[in-house]
């Protein structure tokens, strides 16, 4: 895991990347207990290509000539299939921004927010997303007022109920 | 960690269904307090233990599912 973030905070260093956090199940296991996962997501501002696409190739070739191995869609580093998603919707994009800067050994990775992560596991709406959710809310590792706001916000109001309706 | 009691025998060989479910509601929480504690590397050093353990689960089956 180390070296797949060095990369990543290397990349960012020399603008190949730019902003970004660790989301997903990494993510999540800095705030409830760890669950199985077989990729590290990665959630990022990139920058347009001349043509206004976003283009991942030149990030992915910089973290190949740092180690990295293309699969498909992800980079193997050191063992860890890293993906790289552009902060796709108003509600990722805010989440990049309002990131934390966590420890891990030496390094200060951004990390998704506990509330940022449930209400994406609550857009995103496969089971191990509500699964998510229902963790952080029985760890007492999220703050329900500010989940309630984000939920209202970005219209997450019937994913909720859903939530509930399975887990409530 | 040990199944058996400080007297030597299972709860559940000694009270029944009942001391079963406590005893294993006992180890959940001791795990849970446990895993609440660990710190981030600690965690992600498990997922990477519990990764290589799927992926050797992965490995055992494949060659019974292609001999089948």
């Amino acid at each position: 895991m180390r070296r797949a973030l060095e990369a990543l905070l290397q990349a960012q260093r020399e603008g190949h990347l730019g902003r970004f956090a660790v989301g997903g199940a990494v993510a999540a296991s800095y705030y409830v207990e760890a669950v199985v996962t077989e990729d590290l997501d990665v959630f990022a501002f990139l920058k347009p290509a001349a043509s206004g696409l976003i283009e991942l190739g030149p990030l992915y070739g910089r973290l190949r000539e740092l180690g990295g191995e293309l699969q498909g869609e992800h980079v193997v580093i050191a063992g860890w299939p890293v993906q790289v998603l552009p902060a796709y919707t108003p509600l990722v994009e805010e989440a990049v921004r309002a990131a934390r800067e966590c420890r891990y050994e030496d390094l200060a990775v951004p990390v998704l927010e506990p509330e940022y992560l449930c209400a994406i596991a609550l857009q995103t709406a496969r089971p191990k997303d509500f699964a998510r959710v229902h963790a952080f809310l029985a760890e007492s590792a999220v703050d329900r007022g500010r989940l309630a706001a984000l939920v209202d916000r970005f219209s997450l109001v019937l994913r909720w109920r859903e939530y509930e309706r399975r887990y409530g | 960690m040990s199944a058996d009691t400080a007297e030597g025998r299972a709860p559940h060989a000694a009270g029944g269904g009942d001391a079963l479910a406590r005893h294993v509601a006992a180890v959940k929480e001791a795990w849970r307090r446990h895993a609440r504690a660990m710190t981030w590397e600690q965690k992600i050093a498990a997922i990477e233990r519990m990764r290589e353990r799927q992926a050797a689960i992965r490995r055992a089956r494949r060659p019974r599912a292609a001999g089948a």
